[in-house]
């Protein structure tokens, strides 16, 4: 499993909100971004997810590139800002609509997902009177159903208990493989020092570091 | 096709499904009770007159079925009101479905599992298909009352109860084939209502509102048939097409022309959706 983002910007409304990236990231490592709020992490992650076109540049997925050879990544779960489901489902039904999308997740894998990530009690409870860190968990369980080769997570353990960011480190740190790219997006540095095999540094829509922590699975 | 199925679901399990099968019915029921008043005082007058009259009173033919449903009749307020607010009973279950999602960020769920055209067609689909479904289950269910208390009779032409004379549309039916004109209707009601919820997708690229959204075919219809009456066009306008019983504004229409109007609605209304949607980019 190979990403590689070549020569990359994105231009809004006249400004530069990422400027000449270049990466490679490959299977088995968990990257994780930091940078100050507005400094493009979460910019880079649409970018990656094809949700945006890159004003320049481009990015490239086992050898296809995005928006020429494939128009959206081919296997990828994402949650990026704040999770957004649909008010008068259930938790478990939630997962169950997009499963339909995916067509390759049963009910009893959506029944585990809820475990893993600590909904089992709330699967039926409609989204609409979730609490935010609920919300939270929904949002990871989407991100990782079916397993995909590509797991974007932009600040995964916001609002979540501290019994729970230790359930989702230990869900995240599971589905580390060398067929699996995950990247993160994490405000709290103690926390980035847990999760992340390696860490890069944005700063004003550029990249300005890339730190091994350690060496990925 | 998986696409598909999933808004599909969504538009048919919608609350606001249910909110305009609700109100339909309730539409429905009001005017079967005000209907069945007004028809019980017809006649007990008919009845005195008959009693009274004695050599002059003829046999006075019943109120049949197909003309005691909303869509049959024109003389009470509920064919006005349901004709008025036909584009809201279309809009209702999923023309607001486009605005919410690309605002709540529930979008981005799709767009990684799916091609952003495929999810805009499935859209327009489903849009189009809940809008043609609600807009004339007020008509189904108007019927289905009427059938409990009215013969299933065809009008007599010689009662002159109805408006449907011999130069307006599909008339050579009427008076022979009830059923057949009235289905037609239904399937012109259905391609219109599903044609006016669609205009709501396009225009959530440009409003703020979600009400504004759910309005916007409401509002676009009044003002089509406001503008096109000043100028005495009122036979192009939905508003009439739509009523089997406007007949006077059904002159010499032709089934093939309302089709070919109701086509280039929807194309255009496709059009406008696909067009401006296909590389924008909502950033939420």
């Amino acid at each position: 499993m190979k990403i590689e983002i070549q020569g990359l910007e994105k231009k809004i409304k006249g400004n530069l909100v990422l400027k000449d990236i270049n990466l490679e990231l490959t299977g088995g490592t968990i990257y994780g971004l930091q940078g100050k709020n507005g400094c493009g992490k979460t910019m880079l992650m649409r970018t990656i997810a094809g949700l945006i076109l890159p004003t320049k540049g481009r990015v490239v997925i086992n050898g296809k590139e995005l928006h020429k050879d494939i128009s959206i990544p081919e296997s990828i779960g994402i949650l990026i800002e704040n999770p957004s489901f649909l008010a008068d489902y259930s938790g478990f039904d939630n997962l169950k609509m997009l499963a339909m999308l995916q067509g390759n997740v049963s009910d009893e894998e959506i029944k585990e997902l809820l475990v893993q990530v600590g909904l089992e009690s709330a699967g039926k409870k409609k989204y609409g009177k979730y609490s935010l860190g609920m919300k939270q968990r929904l949002g990871v369980a989407a991100a990782i159903m079916g397993k995909p080769e590509i797991i974007l997570l932009d600040e995964p353990i916001n609002a979540i208990d501290g019994e729970g960011v230790e359930e989702i480190r230990k869900v995240i740190r599971s589905l580390c493989s060398d067929e699996r790219i995950i990247i993160v997006a994490c405000h709290d540095k103690e926390e980035m020092a847990l999760l992340a095999d390696e860490i890069i540094q944005m700063r004003e829509g550029v990249i300005i570091s890339e730190e091994i922590r350690r060496e990925g699975e | 096709m998986n696409t598909l199925q999933f808004e599909w679901k969504r538009a048919i399990k919608s609350s606001g499904m249910k909110i305009s099968l609700l109100l339909g019915f309730i539409l429905a029921a009001g005017h079967f009770v005000g209907f069945q008043t007004l028809y019980r005082f017809n006649e007990e007058f008919n009845k005195d007159f008959m009693l009274s009259n004695g050599d002059y009173a003829i046999g006075i033919y019943p109120n049949v079925v197909y003309e005691s449903f909303i869509g049959g009749e024109g003389y009470t307020v509920f064919n006005q009101i349901y004709y008025y607010l036909f584009p809201i009973f279309a809009a209702l279950p999923f023309a607001t479905s486009f605005f919410g999602d690309e605002n709540s960020g529930y979008v981005k769920n799709i767009l990684v599992k799916t091609k952003k055209k495929t999810y805009m067609i499935s859209k327009f689909f489903s849009t189009f298909a809940s809008g043609a479904i609600a807009s004339v289950f007020p008509l189904v269910c108007s019927f289905f009352l009427a059938s409990l208390c009215f013969p299933f009779l065809n009008p007599n032409q010689m009662t002159y109860q109805s408006a449907v004379q011999d130069i307006t549309m599909l008339s050579e039916f009427y008076y022979t084939k009830t059923w057949l004109y009235l289905l037609c209707y239904l399937g012109i009601d259905m391609l219109f209502g599903g044609m006016l919820a669609t205009l709501a997708l396009s225009i959530s690229y440009f409003a703020k509102n979600y009400l504004v959204v759910l309005f916007s075919p409401f509002l676009i219809y009044l003002l089509q048939n406001f503008i096109f009456s000043e100028f005495r066009w009122n036979k192009w306008t939905v508003m009439h097409i739509i009523n089997p019983m406007a007949t006077g504004a059904h002159e010499n229409m032709t089934v093939s022309f309302v089709l070919l109007y109701c086509l280039l609605g929807t194309l255009v209304s496709f059009l406008l959706f696909y067009i401006i949607g296909k590389r924008r980019e909502k950033v939420v």
